[in-house]
């Protein structure tokens, strides 16, 4: 069905420079291939040219590719145009920016159709589709995209990919925007899907639990060339190249745990905190209307000294709006937020004194918005102390902590890579000497084998320094893999608090049981 | 993230032939506005001839060797005139562009930080000035309270400070909700702080190609000023007071128009092709 021979694409601006360099690939019809990598690798820059257009500022420079007899690459545009969604359909990435926003979904599907000629009942035809994809159809259609969630966002792009029933469909990072529970769903539909229209399916991911659900044969990927492929149980279990054996290795799973010794101090109490966040619209000659939702609903637990909390929960949960509230960026509307045996942190950030300021410090979830771009890495890391005060050997060794080198000093964020940033973020909260560290969804913007550098970091850090440190994340084998303890968040509500070893083995909630049962299948 | 993947980010990949062919552009701006701004400069220790020396035998005439430019209707050289004629527009221009980027960077900064109900206000005041007529407010200043050049100066600055303001403010906006202000707030950087290190360092290139866009509108409001009679006065040699003088004898020669509608064009082209780059390059 697909057969890639020397496959190479090149930069328009550079063409010494190949995204991907003489790949060679031969899928048949039907079969599952899961495409997996690290961000740069050229897997999706390999899945978009697999129909014909490998994206705009590049070019195909070598080879041959042929997708169900047709050479996409050489021949005229119209007569692509005509085949795409056809012969090879595509599901892109980023549910957010797939559909357009002024448009309902209806018209989405119009734009399909109206390259059959057939046009007729676009409602219906649409509606159809979107019931096969599991959702309510005759009431989507008229719906924008706003209206939807993200995987219902998902599920509307997969039936557009459908539409034209296409003998090939690519699916790109189907579920990295996408909370666990939802994610499980969609792969369920694409192995569902499979089995009904017996469609050749290609699947591109950084996450090898889905590679793992929805491949049969796996194709991975290092820096534009194929460095292993085979089916998916030998690459798995007998990885021969030594790039896979890192892939696999890195991934996390729920494997050793920590055990937190006992009897320690509590460092931050937490009880009864009730966060209500109101999100204010009010235009001049209108009078302020109030949206208030409960964030965080009465919860009680506590922190405790020298030890790693992990916090995980879904979009929604209110992980995040504890952190804040630890921050004082939110305001608590009742119960107590009290760290060590004085100081109130119900107080706003605004009228913290400076001591207590520095005994918290936060790390953020997106590198790429959590330094300031037009700084040089000394000047983030001397923020706010006088220039006399701080000297370079202080800096490095700073820098050394978190596992950088000191010519690191002079760069910008925007010439550092995703992992450098969050080690950087990482040195700058270090640098306030604080007692508790925040970390919000630190690595998850990351890719696995950086992950788990940057993990290794923080383990060391916290041995090292004995730093107390909230680890909130999504991803349960992540926290499992950190955290002593582990406090388990839904819809702004404790579901359970506990010792990790216990919640992973004796879950009291269902909700955490599928947490951990998704995360045991990986 | 490998190498090759940071060198073939989409964004970076896409944008290269175009980010090229707006740099030559925009050394052609910079190009242009720096010899504008070097002839205001050495105009008066240049051989020209004597601006408001009059020839009552050589009147309209057109370009000759004794007059590169011609002659106007009084028989003045038209030559020295126009590079004489940069000199007041570009000061006064440069003068209120300064004053007015200084006013709105501080009202803009001010409102985003304040938020709530001082913003509020202060936005609604901004919309009031952004919705009178600059130049009918100009004529009503100069009428009344004079023409020198500080008033105008200052009633420039005020007039062309808001869309500056509202720039500034809507920038510091996106800035704010990053997370390194964030994390400069939980290290307890003080408003003034995270103004100046946080805040401006980001949206400097774009409030920097506002104010020059400003620049040329306060130009061209000077000039207009200047053609209506109400800004410099005959017999500076200025370019709208010579468009106004010469334009009745348009019909006999060209030159005492042409020539400074030629300098105020290519002095507006050339400031708008160079701020294009900043389009591009954004804060870095």
């Amino acid at each position: 069905m697909i057969d890639l021979q020397g496959f190479s694409v090149a930069v328009d601006a550079d063409p010494a420079r190949l995204i991907l360099d003489h790949v060679d690939l031969q899928v048949g019809r039907g079969a599952r291939v899961g495409i997996v990598g690290e961000s740069g690798c050229g897997k999706s820059t390999l899945l978009r040219g697999l129909t014909g257009l490998p994206g705009a500022g590049l070019h195909v420079a070598d080879g041959a590719l042929s997708v169900a007899g047709y050479d996409l690459v050489g021949m005229p545009a119209a007569e692509r145009r005509a085949l795409l969604g056809k012969v090879v359909a595509m599901v892109p990435q980023g549910v957010a920016l797939s559909l357009t926003p002024h448009r309902d979904i209806a018209s989405h599907f119009a734009d399909v159709f109206q390259l059959d000629d057939a046009r007729g009942d676009v409602p219906g035809r649409a509606a159809s589709l979107l019931d096969e994809v599991g959702l309510r159809g005759a009431a989507m259609v008229g719906r924008f995209p706003h209206e939807l969630s993200g995987g219902e966002q998902q599920r509307v792009l997969i039936a557009l990919g459908l539409a034209r029933d296409p003998d090939v469909l690519l699916l790109d990072e189907p579920t990295s925007a996408l909370d666990v529970g939802v994610a499980h769903d969609i792969l369920g539909l694409i192995e569902d899907e499979h089995r009904a229209r017996g469609f050749t399916l290609v699947c591109v991911s950084h996450d090898l639990g889905v590679i793992r659900r929805v491949a049969e044969h796996v194709v991975v990927m290092n820096a534009g060339r194929v460095v292993e492929q085979g089916p998916l149980e030998r690459v798995t279990a007998h990885p021969t190249n030594p790039f896979t054996v890192r892939l696999l290795e890195a991934a996390p799973t729920l494997g050793a745990i920590s055990t937190a010794p006992s009897n320690r101090s509590p460092l931050v109490r937490v009880d009864r905190l009730t966060v209500v966040r109101s999100s204010a619209s009010s235009g001049a000659f209108r009078s302020q209307t109030q949206r208030t939702t409960t964030a965080l609903d009465d919860v009680t637990f506590e922190v405790r000294k020298g030890e790693i909390l992990g916090v995980i929960g879904e979009s929604g949960s209110g992980k995040s709006t504890f952190l804040k509230s630890l921050c004082g960026l939110l305001e608590v509307s009742s119960g107590s937020l009290t760290l060590g045996d004085e100081v109130d942190l119900s107080v706003r950030v605004r009228r913290r004194p400076g001591s207590v300021l520095q005994r918290i410090q936060m790390v953020f979830q997106n590198p790429d918005d959590s330094l300031n771009p037009a700084h040089t890495v000394r000047r983030v890391l001397s923020a706010g102390r006088p220039r006399s005060e701080v000297d370079d050997d202080q800096l490095a060794e700073l820098l050394r902590t978190v596992g950088l080198q000191r010519s690191m000093l002079d760069r910008r964020s925007p010439q550092l890579s995703g992992g450098e940033k969050q080690r950087v973020a990482i040195a700058r909260a270090l640098a306030q000497r604080p007692e508790l560290l925040l970390l919000d969804e630190v690595t998850s913007a990351l890719d696995v084998t950086v992950q788990a550098e940057v993990l290794d970091t923080l383990r060391a850090i916290h041995r090292d320094l004995g730093t107390t440190m909230v680890f909130v994340s999504h991803d349960i084998a992540v926290v499992a893999s950190m955290a002593e303890r582990i406090v388990v968040l839904r819809n702004g509500r404790l579901v359970e608090v506990g010792e990790v070893a216990d919640v992973l083995d004796r879950p009291n909630d269902h909700y955490t049981s599928m947490l951990v049962e998704l995360a045991r299948r990986r | 993230m490998t190498d090759l993947g940071r060198v073939t980010g989409d964004d970076e990949v896409l944008h290269t032939s175009t980010r090229r062919r707006r740099h030559r552009w925009a050394s052609l701006g910079g190009a242009i506005v720096a010899a504008h701004v070097v002839l205001a400069f050495v105009a008066p220790y240049l051989p020209l001839q004597d601006v408001s020396e009059q020839h009552s035998d050589a009147v309209l005439q057109g370009a000759s060797s004794a007059h590169w430019f011609g002659t106007d209707n009084l028989g003045r050289d038209v030559f020295a005139r126009t590079l004489w004629g940069g000199r007041p527009s570009i000061g006064l221009a440069a003068a209120s562009v300064v004053l007015a980027a200084l006013l709105g960077f501080l009202i803009g900064t001010f409102a985003a930080i304040a938020g709530g109900g001082v913003d509020k206000v202060m936005m609604r005041v901004n919309d009031v000035l952004l919705a009178v007529p600059s130049l009918l407010v100009l004529l009503l200043v100069a009428s009344f309270i004079g023409r020198e050049p500080l008033v105008l100066i200052v009633t420039l600055a005020v007039m062309y400070a808001p869309p500056i303001a509202r720039l500034v403010r809507t920038a510091s906006l996106n800035v704010l909700t990053r997370d390194f202000v964030v994390a400069a707030r939980l290290r307890g950087a003080s408003r003034w702080e995270l103004v100046v290190g946080e805040v401006l360092p980001n949206i400097r290139g774009v409030v920097l190609t506002e104010v020059a866009m400003q620049f040329t509108w306060i130009l061209l409001a000077f000039s207009s000023l200047s053609f209506l009679g109400l800004g410099a006065s005959p017999p500076t040699p200025e370019w709208g007071l010579m468009i106004a003088e010469s334009r009745t004898y348009m019909s006999i020669t060209a030159w005492p128009v042409a020539a400074p509608v030629v300098m105020l064009a290519t002095l507006v082209l050339g400031v708008n092709s160079l701020v294009d780059r900043n389009g591009v390059d954004g804060a870095t």
